[in-house]
C-alpha cells in the first residue's frame, strides 16, 4: 500500500475528481492506489502527496495527467456487451425515427467507447439489419477520455479478450485476420463511426445541443459521484433531443435521479427517454 | 394549511450562517430531520461542529423520528473523543432507549474509559441495552468485558450472538471453553466457531478436531475447519496438539473419500472452491470479517489441517498453490512446519504428473529435502515453471555442478527462465561465475542475454565480474547501460561510485534520475558535496537533485537550499520545503515556519506539512493558530502535527479539530488523540 495521511488521499482525489469527474473513495482507493504505484515508481516519487505535488507544479504534469488518464480510465470492454441495448435500437429505435432518417441520419453517440468495441458493436448491429436497403441512414459519434484508447479504436484491431462474447462466424464475417489472433473490423462497419477526445466531466466543445438522437454512456456512472453524475446526466438530456434515448449499464440507474428523462421498456433490457416535445 | 417547503438551495444556504448567529442552533437542529439528504449531510457536520453533546443525545432516543435520530448519532460519532463523556453518562441513564443508543454511539467513539458504563450496562435488565453493551464492548475489544460476556452466552439467543461476537473480537482465550459449549446448538453454534477462529486457542484444537469428524456437523464443517485451522495455525511448539491425536484425525478422513464426506470437503476447498455461504456469513455485520471469511481463509485453514493430519492424497492439491508467488507466501512456512511429515512424500510430489505440483514442491520444499539429482533432473523438465523453480532451488544450494545446464537456460530458454537461470549462476561459486557468466558480458552477447546477466548482478554482487560490469556501464548504450549502471551500483569502491556520477551528466535525462537514485540508495561519500555543486544549474535533473539532498540528511544542505528558495521555480520550491522537512534541525524548522506567512496557498500548505513532521514543543502556540486557519489542509497538519508532538496542552485544540466540518481534519484529528 502506499503510504498516504488522510490529506493526502483528499487532496489527490480531489484533483481527480476536479480534472475528470470521477471519484476514488472507499474501496476503489485501493484501486487507485494499485493504479498509481507504477507512476509514483516510474516518476522516482515515494508518496502521494509527492505525486500530488508532481501533479499540480512539476513542468511535466500534463504529460503525466495523460498518462495518469491511461491508467485510471476503466477500459474494460468487449465486442456486444449488453446486446439486448443494441438489439432494441436497430429493432424499436430505428423502425420508429423512419420518418427522421427521410431528412437527416439518425445520430448517435458513443460516450466513453474506450477502444471503440461499442460504437463498432451498434454498427454491426445497424449494417447486418439490412435498414440501409429500406433508407435507413445514421452516424455514430464516439468519445473518450483516454486518446491512446481513442487510437486503439481509429486502428480497430482486436484480439482474444474483445472477443469474449462474439461467435466465430461473426468474426468471420465482419473482421479480416491481419496477423495470427489479431483482427481488423471490415471497412463497411467502420466508415459510420467517427471518434473524438472529450472529457465527460470538464468543457465539452464541438458536439452542439440537442443533436443526438441515441446516447450510449454504459457503465462509466458508476464513478461518478453524485454530483458528477447529475451534471453528466444534466449534459446528456442537453445533447439528446426530446424523445432521444439514453442507454446505461445494467447496474446504472436514473431512478430519482434524472427528472428530464422516463424509463422505457423493451423486451430484454431498459432504456430512459428525454421527456419534452420537439420544437 | 401545510407549508410550501423552502427549495434545497436555500435550505442549504440557510445552514450557512456565521457560528454565532441566534438562529444558527435552532436551524442546524432543524435540518437534521430535513427529507433531504444532503441537508442532512451538511446539518449533521455543522450539529458536530456547533451542538453540544448534551443536546443531542436526547435526540437519539427520538422514538418518532427516525431520520431526526440517526442524524443526531452521526452528529455524535463525529464528534467522538468530545461527545465521549456526556455519552458515557447517557449510557447510564434510566431511559432504556437513550442508554440503548448511547451503547451504540459509544462502540463507535469510546475508548478504555468506557469500560466501566458499558459493563454495568451488560448487567441492566432491559435485553436490547444489554445487546448493543455487548456489541459496544467487542467493538471497543475491552478485555475486561470477558467474564460477563461469557455469563450472557448462557442467555437468550440474541444476547449469545452479540457476546459470541464480541468475545470473537476481543480474542481472549479464556472465552474457548464456553464458546464451545455453543457448537453442538443449532442456533448460535456457527457464530461460536467464527469467535473460536477468532481468538485461535490452542486448547481449543482437539475439540474441534472431533467436531469435525462427527458426520453431523457436516453443515458446520465451513467455520470448524476455519476455526481448527485458526488455532493450529496460532499454537507454538509445545501447545500444538499431541502428533498421534492429529495423526488419528488424518486418518479418519483418509478412510473416507465419498462425496459427503470431510475429505471430499477439504479436496473441493484445496481446488479453489466456494464454500455455500453460511448464517454468520449472511448476516452483515457492519466490520470486515466478511472478507476474511473468504474462500482464502477457508483454504489456508483446510491447508494446514491436511499437513497435521499427514492427509497424504491432498497434499498434491495443496503444493500445487506454491507454484504461484501468492500461493508460496503462505504455503512455504506450512512446509517447513511440516515437513517431517512431507519429507518421505517429497519423491512422489516431485515427480506427479501435474508440473504445477511438481513446481509447487521445489518452491517450497526444504533444499535438503529435494536433493542436488532432483534439482538438476527438473532442469530438464518439460515445464517452463518447474525449471524456473529448479534454477531457485540450485541457486540455493550452489551447486556447480549444475552450472553448464543453468547456462543452456540462460542462453536459449524464455525471458523469466534466462533471468531464473542467471541469478542462479550468481549464487554458485566463484569459478561458476567467472566460467558462465564472464563470457556473457562480453559487449557482444545477444541483448537479451545480456539483460539477464545484468539483472542478476544488480540484485547479487560478484567480486570476480566487477571489470566486466564497469568496462559494460563505460561502454553500452541504451536499455543495457541502464542495467549495467544497476549492477555497477551494487560494486563497492570508487570506481564505481565515479561510474555513476559521470552518469548524472548523462544525456538521457531518465537515466540521469536512475542514477541519481543509485546514488542515494548507496550511500555515496562524494555524493553530498557533488549535488551541493549541482544545485547551482538550473536543469531539468536539479528538481531530482533537490529531492536525494532531502534523502541523504545531509545537514549541510540546509543553507543552500534555503538560499535557492527565493529564486527556484515553484515545483522546486515545493521540493526545498519537503526536503527541508526531511532534512530537519533548527534552521530548517524556522524557515517552514517563516513560509507559512507566505501569500502562496500551496507553499503554506507543504510549509504546513513539513512544520508537521518536525514541529517542536515550542511551536504548540504556531500549531492552535494553524488549526484555525481557514485552509484545511494546514489544519489538518497542524492535528497531525500535536498527534505526533502529544503533549497534554494540545488536547483541547484536538478537541475542537474533531469536530472540524472537513471529515479529513476530523479524522486526522480522532487518529492523534487515539495515539496518545
Amino acid at each position: 500500500m502506499i503510504e498516504a495521511t488522510e490529506a493526502d488521499w483528499k487532496l489527490l482525489t480531489d484533483l481527480l475528481a476536479e480534472r475528470f469527474g470521477l471519484t476514488f473513495s472507499g474501496p476503489r482507493q485501493e484501486i487507485l492506489a494499485a493504479r498509481l504505484r507504477p507512476r509514483l515508481e516510474a516518476l522516482h516519487l515515494e508518496g502521494l502527496r509527492e505525486y500530488y505535488h508532481y501533479l499540480c507544479f512539476h513542468p511535466g504534469r500534463e504529460e503525466e495527467f495523460c498518462e495518469l488518464t491511461r491508467r485510471i480510465t476503466n477500459n474494460e470492454t468487449y465486442f456486444f456487451r449488453e446486446g439486448a441495448q443494441l438489439d432494441a435500437i436497430v429493432q424499436h429505435v430505428l423502425p420508429e425515427s423512419a420518418q427522421l432518417m427521410r431528412e437527416r441520419p439518425l445520430r448517435i453517440l458513443s460516450a466513453a467507447c474506450s477502444s471503440g468495441e461499442e460504437p463498432y458493436s451498434l454498427s454491426v448491429r445497424l449494417v447486418d439489419s439490412g435498414s440501409e436497403l429500406l433508407g435507413a441512414k445514421w452516424e455514430i459519434d464516439a468519445c473518450d477520455l483516454n486518446p491512446a484508447r481513442l487510437e486503439a479504436a481509429r486502428r480497430a484491431i482486436y484480439e482474444g479478450f474483445s472477443f469474449r462474447n462474439c461467435d466465430e462466424e461473426t468474426r468471420r464475417r465482419c473482421f479480416q485476420e491481419v496477423e495470427p489472433g489479431r483482427f481488423l473490423l471490415r471497412e463497411r462497419y467502420r466508415r459510420a463511426v467517427r471518434f473524438f477526445h472529450a472529457n465527460l466531466a470538464g468543457p465539452f466543445a464541438g458536439i452542439g445541443w440537442g443533436s443526438y438522437d441515441v446516447i450510449l454512456c454504459r457503465n462509466l456512472l458508476i464513478y461518478f459521484d453524485p454530483e458528477g453524475f447529475d451534471r453528466l446526466i444534466s449534459r446528456f438530456a442537453q445533447l439528446l433531443r426530446p424523445g432521444g434515448y439514453l442507454f446505461l449499464g445494467h447496474s446504472e440507474s436514473l431512478f430519482d435521479r434524472g427528472p428530464g428523462f422516463e424509463p422505457v421498456y423493451f423486451s430484454d433490457c431498459m432504456a430512459y427517454r428525454r421527456i419534452g416535445s420537439e420544437s | 394549511m401545510t407549508p410550501v417547503p423552502l427549495p434545497l438551495a436555500s435550505r442549504l444556504a440557510a445552514l450557512d450562517r456565521p457560528e454565532d448567529h441566534p438562529e444558527r442552533a435552532r436551524l442546524i437542529l432543524h435540518a437534521l430531520g430535513d427529507p433531504s439528504p444532503q441537508v442532512r449531510e451538511v446539518a449533521i457536520a455543522w450539529a458536530a461542529r456547533v451542538l453540544e453533546p448534551d443536546v443531542l443525545i436526547p435526540l437519539v432516543a427520538n422514538g418518532s423520528d427516525a431520520m431526526l435520530r440517526n442524524a443526531a448519532f452521526a452528529a455524535l460519532e463525529r464528534q467522538g473523543p468530545y461527545a465521549m463523556e456526556a455519552v458515557e453518562q447517557a449510557v447510564t441513564a434510566a431511559d432504556a432507549d437513550l442508554a440503548m443508543f448511547a451503547c451504540q454511539v459509544l462502540g463507535s467513539i469510546g475508548a478504555d474509559s468506557s469500560v466501566a458504563p458499558l459493563i454495568a450496562a451488560l448487567d441492566r435488565s432491559e435485553v436490547n441495552v444489554v445487546q448493543a453493551a455487548a456489541e459496544a464492548v467487542g467493538r471497543l475489544r475491552l478485555r475486561e468485558a470477558v467474564a460477563p460476556l461469557v455469563g450472557l452466552l448462557q442467555r437468550e439467543p440474541w444476547l449469545q450472538l452479540a457476546a459470541a461476537d464480541a468475545l470473537g473480537a476481543i480474542g481472549d482465550p479464556l472465552a474457548a471453553d464456553a464458546l464451545l459449549a455453543l457448537v453442538p446448538d443449532t442456533m448460535v453454534a456457527e457464530p461460536a466457531l467464527e469467535a473460536l477462529a477468532r481468538i485461535a486457542a490452542s486448547t481449543a484444537v482437539p475439540h474441534l478436531l472431533g467436531f469435525l469428524a462427527d458426520p453431523r456437523n457436516a453443515r458446520l464443517r465451513g467455520p470448524l475447519v476455519r476455526a481448527a485451522g485458526a488455532s493450529l495455525t496460532a499454537a507454538s511448539e509445545g501447545t500444538t496438539p499431541p502428533a498421534h491425536d492429529l495423526l488419528a484425525f488424518g486418518r479418519s478422513v483418509e478412510a473416507d473419500h465419498g462425496e459427503a464426506g470431510l475429505w471430499r470437503f477439504l479436496a473441493d476447498r484445496l481446488a479453489g472452491g466456494d464454500e455455500p455461504p453460511g448464517l454468520v456469513s449472511i448476516l452483515d455485520t457492519g466490520d470486515d470479517r466478511g472478507q476474511s471469511r473468504a474462500g482464502g481463509e477457508t483454504l489456508r485453514a483446510a491447508a494446514i489441517l491436511v499437513l497435521a493430519g499427514g492427509i497424504a492424497t491432498l497434499f498434491p492439491p495443496l503444493f500445487k498453490w506454491a507454484e504461484a508467488r501468492d500461493g508460496r507466501a503462505w504455503v512455504e512456512p506450512l512446509a517447513r512446519r511440516y515437513v517431517e511429515c512431507l519429507a518421505p512424500l517429497a519423491e512422489s510430489l516431485l515427480t506427479h504428473s501435474d508440473p504445477g505440483v511438481r513446481a509447487g514442491a521445489l518452491w517450497v520444499l526444504p533444499p535438503t529435502v529435494i536433493g542436488a539429482a532432483r534439482f538438476r533432473a527438473a532442469l530438464e523438465d518439460s515445464a517452463p515453471g518447474v525449471r524456473v523453480a529448479a534454477c531457485r532451488g540450485i541457486g540455493a544450494t550452489g551447486d556447480a555442478g549444475a552450472a553448464r545446464s543453468l547456462a543452456a537456460l540462460l542462453d536459449s530458454a524464455s525471458p523469466e527462465e534466462r533471468l531464473a537461470a542467471a541469478e542462479a549462476l550468481t549464487r554458485l561459486p566463484q569459478e561458476a561465475q567467472l566460467a558462465y557468466l564472464a563470457p556473457r558480458l562480453e559487449p557482444s552477447t545477444d541483448e537479451t542475454v545480456l539483460l539477464a546477466v545484468l539483472g542478476a548482478l544488480a540484485l547479487l554482487h560478484c567480486p570476480g565480474l566487477d571489470e566486466r560490469v564497469l568496462h559494460l556501464a563505460g561502454i553500452a548504450t541504451g536499455q543495457v547501460r541502464r542495467s549495467a549502471l544497476r549492477a555497477v551500483a551494487a560494486i563497492s569502491g570508487p570506481r564505481a561510485e565515479v561510474m555513476l556520477l559521470r552518469a548524472l551528466a548523462d544525456r538521457d535525462p531518465g537515466l540521469q534520475v536512475e542514477a541519481l537514485d543509485l546514488l542515494v540508495l548507496r550511500g555515496s561519500d562524494r555524493l553530498g558535496a557533488t549535488l551541493l555543486a549541482m544545485l547551482g544549474v538550473a536543469d531539468s535533473l536539479r528538481y531530482h537533485v533537490i529531492r536525494a539532498l532531502g534523502r541523504l540528511g545531509r545537514a549541510d544542505a540546509v543553507a543552500p537550499l534555503k538560499s535557492l528558495f527565493s529564486s527556484a521555480p515553484l515545483h522546486e520550491r515545493v521540493e526545498i520545503l519537503t526536503a527541508l522537512a526531511r532534512l530537519g534541525g533548527d534552521p530548517a524548522r524556522q524557515f517552514l515556519r517563516q513560509c507559512l506567512d507566505q501569500s502562496q496557498p500551496e507553499i503554506r500548505r507543504v510549509a504546513a506539512q513539513g512544520l508537521a513532521a518536525v514541529a517542536e514543543p515550542e511551536d504548540l502556540d504556531l500549531l492552535a493558530r494553524l488549526a484555525r486557519d481557514k485552509d484545511w489542509v494546514l489544519r489538518s497538519e497542524a492535528a497531525q502535527a500535536l498527534g505526533r508532538l502529544g503533549p497534554g496542552p494540545a488536547r483541547p485544540v484536538l478537541l475542537d479539530l474533531v469536530r472540524d466540518l472537513e471529515p479529513a481534519v476530523a479524522r486526522t484529528a480522532r487518529a492523534a488523540l487515539a495515539e496518545r
